[in-house]
């Protein structure tokens, strides 16, 4: 009867056990950079070592080591971390900055959310300074004013790990914040110029604002607290399906342009504006969402003038009265 | 089919979530050096002075202090970033020293006022001790890139010689014993996932100790060749015949000979890290947890007396930095050679050792009679030896 005892008290402790493994739990640990700016220096970190995909790694807005924030930077170590918590305090923001031609993978192959409060760099601009980011898992990317900036669009990637269930998901870390989803202090910006590869569904914003940005390969999604967003004159490349409710914006007087390439395609329900610049589809872009083409004035005289340019065969279409055709 | 490792995972859970404190029979905890920004380090001596970097402020400047039975000097005094320093028993240190408070590219070793420069380069150094000879090992970083080409140094007071050859492979992290033995991490850090061995150099061989892991790293070697390091979140002890599982998952830990061992533990229902004591034996291992609050408690040691020091942050990843040093000292009680009496060997020794009532530095092993803790040993103790003695076999 003991021994039934104590195999019914060890067989539930493993299944809490096992539990606890399915939830994937991660240690924490803290970057202080005491020593330098070097994320592989383990002394950098209170655990005492470098982050691995079993770790949180948290870096604070006020490291204890001054305004040191991590960085990576070797073309041949890859970093790791099971998720990444960023913190902000005002004006002072904790970051990470992945360059060099370094590798952040970021996941353990399991569900975890990184939440980024603060500021991530992936690349920097010049020379060969461009950075990968690798999915690994299903993963939420979440925070309330976090930035994910990214450099060197022929170079710079967010790609899948290994393809096992690899999937990203930007969001608002705080819906109740006043003004979401519009306005981007209430949620997480990712933008500049690189390319995205993995599954996204996008619930925050994707912005093209330097030079071009491309959505490849995995299929895109999103909802209406999503935005694809064009500034700066810059271009949006699409070259892999994309569905949804996000809305399609080129949001400023500058110009830029969505571009829908022969591999890419639109099957969306979200609203097209266009301040300025252009929607060129050399395939299908078509949204149940309204059109708003604008015209505004830039001073002197002059307006702009947004324009839709498709080629031979292929289809522009919008608003409520459309059907459209499955991309492949 | 429910496998070894995790059979010892769910009992370790079930402990965890069990635990309360229960300190080793005849040790206190009591804190010291207690400031709003924390400490770098703590490391403790057979004299049971500890060395910790303090940080003055949260912007890279940390000074050097040494505890000292009740007392607390201050080493370095300067606009520096002082940190990771470590003592011997004669009181000589190591530290690394970033200028100015920028990055360290310098270490530091300290004897009796006096700093000596032992190294200086571009790159941080990747790991260093001191032994109780004044000797000291390094890891010198000569890239932050692959290959980093990260090799040990060792230096004996007066001339540091090369230890290690690789052009590829890092050697870091360098745990030095009294016989200039000393382990290491061998890592290949630019492979992905990147892997390593620790190894432990004799004068008459080279160890690579077994392990079930991949990722093996922070090892300290004592003199007796015992080694506790950690395999991929295990913590490990190698004997001098095999590898032996201490924890599934564990910190960083140190040890002393019996072996006593000391590591931070990451407890998942608080998200901290609270200090653990393991006393290893040979059939079983006792556990003391010597905390009961939810700090983080991260680098520490272990004496040849088992007393341990550790430093701790209040909630880092709340940017909550406060933080001290936990001191796991000997309850004095006149018991000087601690068999279990207050008997005439230790009345003897106390009248040997008896200073006065003025403070003397570093009593080193007369400090388990200075029972008051009041830095002497005059006749305050003597007054609380008298009332404790018990004669042989109590």
């Amino acid at each position: 009867m003991k021994s039934l005892l104590t195999f019914m008290i060890v067989a539930l402790l493993c299944v809490t056990c096992v539990s606890g493994m399915a939830l994937a739990q991660l240690t924490q640990t803290t970057w202080q950079g005491d020593v330098d700016d070097d994320w592989f220096e383990e002394n950098n970190w209170t655990s005492g070592q470098r982050p691995d995909e079993g770790y949180e790694a948290i870096i604070p807005y006020n490291p204890a080591g001054g305004n040191v924030w991590p960085v990576i930077d070797d073309d041949q170590q890859v970093a790791e971390a099971g998720k990444l918590t960023i913190t902000v305090s005002g004006a002072t923001r904790g970051s990470l900055t992945i360059k060099g031609q370094s590798v952040l993978v970021l996941g353990d192959g399991n569900a975890q959310t990184t939440t980024i409060n603060g500021d991530v760099y992936l690349g920097q601009n010049g020379g060969s300074d461009y950075a990968t980011l690798k999915i690994n898992g299903s993963h939420v990317i979440q925070g309330e004013g976090g930035t994910i900036t990214m450099r060197d669009f022929q170079n710079t990637k967010i790609l899948e790990n290994d393809g096992t269930g690899d999937y990203l998901t930007l969001q608002s870390s705080n819906t109740s914040c006043t003004g979401w989803p519009a306005d981007r202090d209430c949620t997480v910006l990712m933008h500049g110029s690189a390319e995205i590869h993995v599954g996204l569904d996008n619930r925050a914003y994707v912005v093209s604002d330097d030079s071009c940005l491309k959505l490849k390969t995995d299929a895109k999604t999103g909802t209406s607290a999503g935005y694809w967003q064009v500034e700066n004159g810059a271009e949006f490349h699409v070259e892999t399906g994309v569905t949804g409710a996000c809305p399609w914006e080129i949001t400023d007087l500058d110009g830029g342009q969505f571009i829908v390439e022969d591999n890419g395609c639109v099957n969306a329900t979200g609203p097209v504006t266009l301040n300025a610049g252009e929607l060129l589809c050399y395939e299908q872009f078509c949204t149940s969402g309204k059109l708003i083409l604008k015209s505004v004035s830039k001073g002197g005289g002059q307006y702009t003038g947004p324009r839709i340019y498709v080629v031979g065969g292929k289809e522009a279409k919008f608003g409520s009265a459309v059907t459209c055709g499955s991309c492949p | 089919m429910i496998s070894r490792w995790s059979v010892v995972a769910c009992l370790l859970t079930a402990k965890t979530l069990l635990a309360q404190v229960n300190l080793p029979p005849g040790f206190e905890v009591v804190e010291i050096a207690e400031n709003d920004y924390g400490s770098t380090n703590a490391d403790i001596n057979d004299c049971g002075q500890i060395a910790f970097g303090q940080r003055q402020d949260l912007n890279g400047h940390i000074e050097v202090f040494v505890y000292d039975n009740g007392y607390i000097t201050q080493i370095t005094n300067g606009d520096d970033r002082n940190v990771i320093p470590q003592i011997n028993n004669s009181g000589q240190m190591i530290w690394g020293r970033g200028v100015h408070r920028a990055t360290v590219t310098q270490l530091i070793f300290y004897d009796q006022g006096v700093e000596t420069l032992v190294e200086e380069y571009s790159n941080a150094p990747n790991g260093w001790s001191i032994n109780n000879l004044g000797h000291v090992c390094w890891a010198r970083k000569v890239s932050s890139r692959c290959p980093r080409q990260e090799n040990l140094f060792l230096w004996d007071g007066s001339t540091a010689n090369q230890q290690t050859f690789d052009a590829e492979l890092s050697n870091v992290g360098p745990s030095l014993n009294d016989l200039d033995a000393f382990a290491w991490t061998y890592a290949q850090f630019c492979d992905n996932p990147w892997r390593s061995e620790v190894l432990v150099r004799f004068a008459d061989k080279v160890l690579t100790l077994p392990s079930p892991g991949t990722q093996n790293q922070t090892p300290e070697l004592t003199n007796s060749g015992l080694v506790v390091w950690t395999s991929s979140s295990r913590l490990l002890l190698w004997t001098g015949l095999e590898s032996r599982e201490l924890l599934e998952r564990g910190g960083r830990g140190s040890l002393n000979e019996w072996p006593r061992v000391y590591v931070p533990v990451f407890d998942f229902s608080t998200n901290s890290w609270p200090a653990w004591i393991l006393d290893v034996r040979d059939k079983d291992i006792a556990r003391y947890l010597m905390t009961d609050n939810d700090f983080w408690y991260s680098n520490g040691s272990v004496n040849k007396w088992g007393e341990a020091a550790a430093d701790w942050s209040e909630d880092p990843p709340n940017s909550q930095w406060r933080g001290g040093v936990l001191f796991l000292r000997r309850i004095r009680t006149g018991d000087s050679e601690f068999d279990g009496d207050v008997d005439l060997r230790d009345h003897n020794r106390f009248a040997q050792v008896m200073t006065g009532s003025v403070r003397k530095d570093r009593l080193c092993e007369d400090r388990f009679l200075d029972i008051d803790y009041d830095g002497d040993l005059d006749l305050g103790d003597y007054a609380k030896f008298q009332n404790a003695f018990t004669g042989a076999s109590p």
